[in-house]
């Protein structure tokens, strides 16, 4: 099971969906960079734009955020349901994260990224290989004994 | 190792009731997974012609549907308040900043 990537020089990106009754009440299709050196998959403030989060239905962080800019205003959304496309059956792969964070946009901020980072804890399911210019993204075997296909 | 997230389900049995809404929500509103179809053709459409389009749309943000620019703004609220005026969401719609040269990120 894996999940199809493109790589853009030496990024990697991927698409996927978020649903959480915050964001909307339908799936919500976002762009993701993966992005080893975060440690939580966090949307990023332009992208928190284009989802329309109410932050004022959001708490704080809890634990501290350091960034390269700093500590930024991150948000916590409990609980979501973050899917991915399996390259070969096309059938989505679903993974529930516990907490996911979101910066809030600041109208300080000049060009907003439109993205949402693949933090580490997403990444830790899949077995990566990055040797440029191919990259995969599998689902790791262990995890496999959780997913369960419909014979119907 | 902590871990923040698990996979809960893949088409139809899920784990936890959190999945088995999430999975009857792809069922309900099977247009839903053409929306992210249309979104994951214009994503990869932009990654393809990026270099391309610099010197047209350098310094700006640029809306792409059905594989086209369709809007393009140096605002990004503005171009996504004009992106949902015209065609009611942005749910199909893959917006991105496209930089006249290229950018370096620093995250």
């Amino acid at each position: 099971m894996s999940v199809a990537t493109d790589v853009d020089v030496t990024r990697v990106w991927l698409d996927g969906f978020i649903y959480h009754p915050i964001i909307g009440q339908d799936f919500r299709s976002v762009r993701f960079l993966v992005d080893t050196g975060a440690d939580r998959t966090t949307i990023l403030q332009g992208n928190a734009l284009s989802l329309q989060i109410d932050f004022s239905k959001l708490t704080k962080a809890k634990n501290k955020t350091v960034g390269v800019g700093g500590s930024p205003d991150v948000y916590e959304i409990e609980d979501v349901v973050i899917g991915f496309e399996d390259e070969n059956t096309k059938k989505p792969i679903l993974i529930n994260l516990k907490t996911l964070h979101v910066l809030k946009p600041n109208k300080k901020i000049k060009n907003p990224l439109t993205f949402t980072l693949f933090g580490t804890d997403l990444l830790s399911l899949f077995q990566f290989n990055y040797d440029l210019p191919v990259v995969t993204l599998r689902l790791k075997k262990k995890y496999h004994k959780f997913i369960k296909t419909n014979k119907k | 190792m902590r871990t923040n997230s698990k996979i809960i389900s893949m088409s139809g049995i899920t784990q936890s009731e959190n999945a088995k809404f999430a999975v009857s929500l792809l069922k309900a509103k099977p247009n839903q997974l053409k929306q992210f179809s249309h979104f994951k053709k214009n994503s990869t459409w932009l990654i393809k012609h990026r270099d391309g389009l610099r010197k047209d749309y350098g310094n700006m943000y640029v809306a792409v549907r059905h594989g086209k620019i369709c809007s393009k703004s140096k605002n990004f609220p503005k171009l996504l308040k004009e992106v949902r005026a015209k065609y009611g969401s942005s749910q199909d719609v893959f917006i991105d900043y496209i930089g006249r040269d290229r950018i370096s990120l620093l995250l």
